[in-house]
Parts: C-alpha cells; structure tokens; sequence
C-alpha cells in the first residue's frame, strides 16, 4: 500500500510539468496569432474577417420576443430580421448559430472563430465596450419591472415597497437590468437568471416578486403569454441597443453601422419597428431635437434631483470604493420652463471628476432626446453644457465616468448648481447621499497586482488573460466564497436528510409487502429517470403555484436530498443485497428477528462497503448544486456566472472550479484510500498469526462480497453505482440459487 | 423478509405426526441396535424427522425422511454430494421449509410454526456452515456474545466471560480481539463453533464443517469437534464426508442417497459391512 503511494505521489509532478508545459504550449500558441493579427491588422485594415467567406454568422440567446425568439424551428423577431436586412445589404448571407447562453455572447465574440457578431438585446455600455466593440445604436429601450397584475398598482406607485431582503427580483444574468435593481433595490434579494422567459415563469408561480428586464420584451410577454402579469413600473434608462462586434474587426464594425444607416434612410428600420412593436421609433426620435427655445423667461424654475447612485467598483463586489475609478449616475427633472443649458455638479473634497468621461441622456418620458453635452471637470466639480438646453419637464441623466470619489469613503451628496438658457443660475437640491468605503485589501491586492510587469505580461497571452486573469482570480476568490459556503451547506445539511431517505426507500424497496416495494419502486425510478434539472424546475416553479412558499435555499436543500435520496436508496438495496445469504442464516440460526438480523449483522456490513459508492454520490450532490443557480440560488455557479457576464472573462468559473476541486479531490483520495482498505480487508489483509497469509479465507460463501468489492472499485461516479444497483438482483438470485 | 418462501408445495401425502408416547416406541424398537446411544427408560427423540419431503421448484430433494436423534446422540450423516444431506440438515432448524412431512423437538411439532416462534426454536438449535458465516465486522469475541446478547438478553460482561469460556475451549482465545478475515479459515470455524456452542443449545447442526477448509486445518477442527462429542453431552447432527471422524465419534452413522436414508447403523457395522450396494460403493470410492 505505502509504495503503491509513493509510485503516486512521484507520478503527481509528471502530471503538472505535463499540463503546465500544455497551458504554455497553447498560450504561446495563442500568442502568435494575436499577434500576427495585430500585424495583419495594419496592413489591410480595410478587410473584414467572416468566420464563414461570404456568411454573417449570428449569435443570440433568441430568447427575447419580439426581438429574438424561436419559434419551432425557425428563428424569429424584430432583430431577426434586421439582420437579414444588413446582411443583404452588405452582400452577405445571414446565419444564425443555435441560441447561446447570454452570459456566453459576448465571450464567444472576443474569442472568434465561433460567430461575428453578437445580437440579443445588448444595451450598450461601458463595461462591455471594454471587452468588444458595439455597432451603432439600432434601437433605442427601456427597462421594465414586471410584476403579478394584482400587485403591479402598489409597486408601480412606489418602487420602494421592493426593496426589502424579502423581495425577490428575477433579472437577466448581466444585464443593465441587474444593474438597474442593483443600484435602485440594494436591499432586494436579486436573482439573476439566464433568460426574461425564465424570470416571468418566475414571478407567474409566485417564486418571484418581480422580474425587471427589456421593457419591449416584458410588454409583448405580458401581452402575448403572461397574462396575469402586468409591467408595473417603465423604468426610464434611455438605454441603446447595440450590436456585438469583436474588437478585433473594426472594419465589419464599419460596414455594419454603415448597413444601418441604410437601412434607417430607406425605412426598412421603420418597416421592422412598425411590424414588430406596432410603433414606429425612427419617427419619434426625428421629432424631438426640436426643443423649441422661444422666448425666454429669465424664471429659474426647479430641478429636482430624483437620484444619484454610483456603480460598485469593488472589484467582484457590491462595494462604492473611494479613490479608484468608478461611474456617478445623476438624475433629475428639470422644470425650467427656458430649459436648462449648463448643469455643475460638486461633490465633497476629495472627490475628483479629472480625466472623467460624461454622457448625457435625456428622456422626455421614455422617450431619449439626443442632446450632446461638452463636460468640464476641475478637481470635485464638474460643469456639462449642453448644446441645446434642456426642455422642461424632461429627465436629465449624467453618468460620468472614471471619476473617483474621495479615498477615506463616507457618505457623499452631490450639490451644485444649474444654469438656465436665460442665464439665470439655481442651486441643485442635494442628492440622496451615496455610501462609499475606504480601501478595501482586495482591492489593494487587485491594485498591487495592476502594477506589476509580470501580471501585464500574463495578461497580453490571450489565454492565460481569458482564463486565468490575475486580478479577477483574485477578487473571484473572494467573491465567490459566500457561494462556496452556500454549496457546502446546500449538500451537507441535505445529505442526512437524503441518507435517511434512502434508507428508508432501500427498506420498502426489499420490503415483503407489495405496496411499500410498489411506492419505492416508483420513487426511485421516476427521480433516477428525470434530469434533476427538470426536478428542480418543478419543485421551483410547481411547489409555490400549489401554495408552498419556501425559502430558496431551503427548498434547494430539499430538492437535492430528494434527488439523492433515490440513488442512495439503490446504493443501499444493492448493498444490502450483497451481503452474503450465509450472513442472514448464521444470524437466523443464533434466533435472531429480522430487525436483530437488519441492525446487529447486516447494516453495519451494508455500510461499510457502501461508502465508496456514497462517497462518489456525495460528490456529485455537491457538482449538481450548480444547477440550482438557473433557478436562482445563489451558489458558486451563480457567482461566478455574474462575475462573468459583467467582466467578459472566464476566469471567475476557474475560480468556481478550484472551489470544486478543494472538496472534491480530497474525497476522491478518501474513496480511493477505503476502497484499498475494504479491499484489503476482504482478502484478509492485517496482521496474521504466525505470519502466515490464508488467501483462501472465507472462500466460496463470500463470493457475492468479492463482487461487489470488485464492482465498488469501479463505481467512480453514479453511473457506475447505477449499474451495480441494477447488478445486484442478479447476484443475490445467483446467490440463492448456489 | 428474505425472501425464502414461494415454492411451490407438492401435493405429497404424509399421514399426521404419530402420538408422542408410540413414536417414542417405534423409534427405540427401530434404533435401538443402530447406536451406541444409551437408552433411558422411556426415553423420547429429541429430534424427530416424520415423513419429511422437500421439492426444489420440480426436483425433488427429500423423499420421505424418516429419522430420530436421541439425547446426546451424535449422528453422522454420510452420502454424496446431492444426497440431500444438507437440505435435511437445514429443515431441522427451517433455513429450509418442508415441502411435506413433520419434525419435532422434544416432541413439539416445528413444522409450520409462525415466525416469532421460528426464531425461538433457533435458539436450541445451534448451527455450523461449511462456510463459517461468520460477522466479519465483528471481532471473535464479539462474534460469540453476539448471540448471547441479543437473543439471550444476557448482560454484556456474562456474555463475555461465557465467550471466553468458549474461545478457549476451541483454543482461541488468543485470538479474541481478531476479526474474521484476519484469522485462518480452521480458526475461523472453530470461532464458528464457539459461537454456536455459547448459546447451549440442545442440538448442534455441522453442516459439512470442513469441507471448506485446506487439510491440514482439517485436523484442528475435528479435534475441537471431537473434543466437543466425548466432553459436552451435547446432541450433534454431523453432516460431513470425513470418514475418519464418523467412525471414532459417531453413535450412529447414516447413510443418504438420492433423498432417502438408505442405511443407518453403528459405524463399524456400516463401514465394514455395508448391507446396501450403493453404500459398498460409495465408500469403496471414498477409501
């Protein structure tokens, strides 16, 4: 045994130099072609790169009616076809590929080799125009907050009655959504799902409080399917949808925007606008640049500040950290009747706007009016002008971007002034007061990390950035522990529960009466035959539309001791039904009832040689609590999937990996160390009088035994333990019938 | 429970169970030169085999056993392999159920007794495998108060002390604290025995005790086995196919085949002059 270790443990390094040299191999590999095209970017850089000559290859989640769904078999929607449109004038034919995950669209792109652009709804921002390059905007949305049509009143007179740890809030994975409820319901439990279908299914069960996402999409949902839901609340962002081009491919960028405006001059935008959502945007937005100044009143007026949020920056975290870049989103409603031409904003000392970027949105309604702004920052104030002053009665945004609050955190209330078209000065009522934090050693490390010449050379292999990126490995880490914890407890407190269970279903399963053996069967059979996807879905959805409302967490607890409860009680029932005939017959012919026989002779038996087996189910209870996240549990898998549809990078689910593996590769090493042991011990290993070594002990009469020892080795993962459970009739018949 | 019932009951006709006091006779007028037991006045059986069938799915095992063991009596049961030797043995203490036919205990009818009952019975019916059975999660020691424990209630620390008792008379208490898969396969029967002998019951069932062993094993066994006929008083059932300790301990020697007793006498009457034909040969193969 010990050598059989040391060979192991030396075979270990062989493995790692392997696998190492194999990371390095690829990374190299990727290395070249980056930059070979970098250098074939210079020379043509006219030409754009098709993963297929002559094909527009689309990527979407087509899970997003009226813009993108599928229906059967065919690809259908309002972007659908304005692909199609671009393609054709492009001189290219449009492809979709089967739908993606949305978190996956937009790594997918940055890839390449997959698909060229991306379409599914993606608002543009910032922290995506970091990872890829968008087309220009095509349509112009707005988010909207979806609940049960009964309660739609009350949430839509104040949003507020949401925000509360109570309230669950079913958004699209890394969406402007999410970072909407984020921002505006720091108190609500969000859950981030990977589609609005999902989300409404959601909150129509009652498992949600509410769902936000694209306000088309959850208007003609609410009209179409969900009718028992009703959008309570449009929720004004003046977001802009873009499509998703690899930064790799400017010129496709090009030809795409220029497609669009083509598109946009000959009315096929308008066509597609009225034949998808009955309205015709094109026409609207050409009206409103009219902010007819006619005469002026010399009358201050008011703005009233309605919000001012600014977006975590802590890296994986939901924390305003002071002194590192980060984006204030300022929001007010003029009611200045000459319109408002210059806004200033100030923020406490320490705070600086120096080398910020500023957008402005102006929404008359939900309705955005392009207005440009010319921002001018001096140390913690900041001065926008805008090129046309600002209507009344229209809400005014200014997101103002890489600009730092002061470094020791606090409670910061944005002040200052406005300038009407008239010339006429206001002060700005302050705003609700944002909560930043000092530094946090995260952030430190992140920032440390950020300085160093080894980690920007890391980082240039495109690979090792992609997968294995430094600073988010780090703040992954830190962030995806509460999820690792969540995991943990998800399987350990319903392991008991299914062991239990299990026992008990082993029991009917070999129990004399027909009824039990009948009910277990069908236990057994239907939660062995059903994905436990599927089994999670129903117990989410189903159990609160009966009237059952469980706590999340619990219920997945619930759903997976269930799940395991069923193979644990094959495991058992084979177990059990492994133990030798001669063991049953030698505790019969001491006098011992069938209860002495199960409790003093066989369970202890049964329990030994199961462990592997329920090990290995214990191992991939564990695994499968990741599937809890597509109903919103707020496991590692949940983490990891936010961390990475807001970062682009992978990296975070290697994170989750090595939060796996801390758990599961020492229990793969205690399985392998009991199976050698159990092993040993029925071939009669340990001392021996006189040294001598009777192999052939217990011959004959344990035939089963070696079985199932035989069986056990192979058993790695439920499959396995599967097909002994199905083995052991068989055997104990043979055994019988010996 | 486990699953040992289902088969099918052959319609055989088997008259009822003669009266105690007549059997008693009958069985002594017919015995009586066939042992060296030494008869009591008025002594009755302690086991009685009355007409007894057993059918396997269609094939028949049993044939119409009739068989009686009195007090103290170590019978040796001889036959080839498929005689039915071990079937008989095992109706006695119902690991198998009879198709047809009775036995009794002491006079007490077994054959279709309840469960609860069942396992009562067992209590005065000890038995040995071929296969040891022995709990291998259990040390030796435990293997022996196990029993005593659980069925007998006795406190842990009689057990014990019983135990010990037992593993030293086999020679083993040495090995006490062994599990069983770190003894030999002769130590491990000797456990075996122990085992069944703590709980003193009336009978002893071996069935076949070493034919699992290697030989030179053997050997140990049948000493405590032999040790155990001169010594205990106890009433031994051997089934077994070692001729050697059929002849030095058996009171009686009788001979199966094919379902049936074919002969039944004092040792050196059926090992040296065998009144049947096939008995002449099947020893004649043996020697």
């Amino acid at each position: 045994m010990k050598k059989n270790n040391c060979v192991r443990l030396r075979r270990l390094p062989a493995i790692l130099v392997a696998s190492i040299v194999l990371v390095l191999a690829l990374g190299i590999s990727g290395c070249g072609t980056s930059a070979s095209g970098g250098s074939a970017k210079k020379a043509e850089s006219q030409k754009m790169t098709l993963v297929h000559k002559g094909k527009l290859t689309v990527v979407s989640d087509l899970a997003n009616p009226p813009f993108d769904y599928m229906e059967g078999q065919t690809k259908k929607g309002f972007e659908v076809e304005l692909m199609q449109e671009l393609a054709k004038k492009m001189g290219l034919e449009c492809e979709y590929l089967n739908p993606m995950k949305f978190d996956s669209i937009i790594p997918t792109i940055k890839q390449g080799g997959k698909a060229d652009v991306g379409a599914s709804n993606f608002t543009i921002t910032e922290e995506r125009q970091k990872e890829i390059d968008f087309t220009n905007a095509y349509i112009d949305s707005n988010q909207g907050l979806v609940t049960a049509k009964g309660a739609a009143d009350q949430v839509g007179a104040d949003t507020k009655t949401l925000d509360n740890a109570s309230s669950t809030i079913a958004v699209q994975a890394g969406t402007t959504g999410e970072s909407w409820v984020k921002e505006n319901l720091p108190n609500a439990t969000v859950v981030a799902l990977d589609d609005p279908i999902a989300a409404l299914s959601g909150v129509s069960t009652g498992l949600y409080k509410a769902a936000v996402a694209d306000l088309p999409v959850m208007q003609y949902e609410c009209k179409n399917s969900y009718t028992d839901l009703a959008v309570a609340k449009e929720i004004p962002t003046g977001e802009q949808y873009g499509i998703v081009v690899s930064k790799e491919n400017p010129a496709l960028t090009k030809a795409l925007n220029k497609a669009l405006k083509q598109c946009r001059k000959d009315g096929t935008l308008s066509k597609l606008e009225l034949k998808w959502f009955g309205v015709d945007y094109e026409e609207k937005s050409a009206t409103t640049s009219t902010a007819s100044v006619s005469s002026l009143s010399g009358d201050a007026g008011s703005v009233s500040v309605s919000k001012a949020t600014a977006r975590p920056n802590e890296d994986g975290g939901d924390k305003v950290i002071g002194g590192i870049n980060t984006r204030l989103t300022w929001e007010a409603t003029t009611k200045v009747k000459d319109g408002v031409s210059s806004v200033t904003l100030k923020l406490p000392k320490g705070a600086s706007f120096d080398g910020s970027t500023t957008k402005v949105t102006v929404l008359e309604g939900l309705k955005r009016v392009s207005i440009d702004g010319s921002a001018k920052a001096s140390g913690n104030t900041i001065t926008v002008k805008f090129e046309t002053p600002i209507p009344t009665g229209s809400l005014l945004r200014l997101e103002i971007t890489d600009m730092k609050f002061p470094s020791e955190g606090g409670k910061n209330k944005v002040t200052g002034s406005y300038t009407t078209a008239a010339g006429v000065k206001g002060n700005l009522p302050a705003s609700p007061s944002i909560k930043t934090s000092a530094n946090t050693p995260v952030q430190q490390i992140v920032m440390w990390l950020d300085g160093q010449a080894w980690v920007s050379a890391w980082n240039s292999v495109p690979f090792l950035n992609m997968f294995f990126k430094p600073q988010l490995l780090v703040t992954s880490f830190v962030s995806l522990f509460g999820g690792w914890l969540l995991c943990l407890l998800i399987v350990v407190v319903a392991y008991p529960f299914a062991i239990a269970l299990g026992l008990l279903f082993a029991m009917m399963r070999i129990s004399k009466f027909r009824v039990l053996r009948g009910i277990a069967s069908v236990y057994i059979n239907i939660l062995r035959g059903t994905p436990l996807f599927l089994q999670i879905y129903i117990m989410f959805f189903g159990l609160p539309m009966v009237g059952i409302n469980i706590d999340n967490n619990i219920l997945g607890i619930i759903v997976m001791a269930i799940n395991s409860s069923a193979y644990q009680a094959e495991i058992y029932r084979a177990g059990i039904q492994s133990i030798p005939r001669g063991q049953y017959e030698a505790a019969s012919s001491l006098g011992m009832n069938g209860r002495q026989t199960m409790f003093t002779v066989i369970l202890p038996q049964m329990v030994r040689r199961v462990i592997p087996t329920v090990t290995s189910d214990f191992i991939t209870s564990y695994k499968d609590t990741s599937l809890l996240s597509s109903v919103g549990v707020m496991e590692l898998m949940m983490f990891s999937k936010n961390l990475t549809t807001v970062s682009g990078n992978i990296t975070p689910y290697m994170a989750a990996a090595i939060y796996y593996l801390i758990v599961t590769l020492p229990l793969i090493k205690v399985v392998g160390i009991v199976e050698m042991r159990l092993a040993d011990a029925e071939n009669g290993g340990g001392p021996r009088p006189g040294g001598k070594r009777a192999t052939k002990s217990a011959e004959g009469a344990e035939e089963g035994e070696k079985n199932f020892s035989a069986d056990g080795k192979a058993s790695a993962g439920k499959s396995f333990s599967a097909l002994d459970a199905l083995a052991a009739p068989f055997r104990s018949h043979a055994g019988q019938e010996a | 429970m486990f699953g040992k019932n289902g088969h099918r009951i052959d319609a055989v006709e088997v008259p009822p169970a003669m009266d105690a006091q007549e059997a008693a006779r009958v069985a002594y007028e017919r015995d009586k030169n066939l042992t060296r037991h030494h008869f009591k006045k008025g002594e009755h059986p302690i086991v009685r085999i009355e007409h007894l069938n057993k059918t396997f799915t269609d094939t028949p095992v049993l044939r119409d056993v009739n068989l009686d063991v009195w007090n103290g009596e170590i019978v040796v049961v001889l036959g080839p392999s498929g005689s039915g030797k071990s079937t008989m043995l095992r109706c006695i203490n119902l690991l198998e159920t009879p198709t047809a036919g009775h036995i009794l205990i002491e006079d007490k009818e077994i054959t279709g007794t309840k469960k609860t009952d069942v396992n009562m019975l067992r209590r005065d019916l000890g038995m040995v495998f071929q296969g040891f059975n022995l709990f291998p999660h259990m040390t030796a020691l435990e293997n022996v108060m196990v029993g005593q424990v659980k069925v007998l209630k006795k406190p842990k620390e009689e057990a014990r002390v019983e135990a010990m008792k037992q593993l030293e008379a086999v020679g083993l208490a040495d090995r006490a604290d062994y599990k069983p898969p770190q003894l030999s396969g002769g130590q491990q029967q000797r456990v075996a025995i122990a085992r069944a002998v703590a709980m003193h019951p009336k009978v002893i069932l071996f069935d076949e005790p070493t034919s699992a062993l290697d030989p030179e094993l053997v050997r140990d066994v049948l000493n405590v086995m032999r040790d155990l006929a001169l010594h205990s008083g106890m009433t031994m059932i051997v089934v077994t196919h070692e001729m050697g300790f059929a002849r030095d301990v058996a009171d009686r020697v009788v001979f199966m085949e094919g379902g049936v007793v074919v002969e039944q006498g004092l040792p050196e009457e059926v090992f040296d002059h065998p009144k049947t034909q096939r008995t002449k040969e099947f020893l004649g193969n043996i020697r």
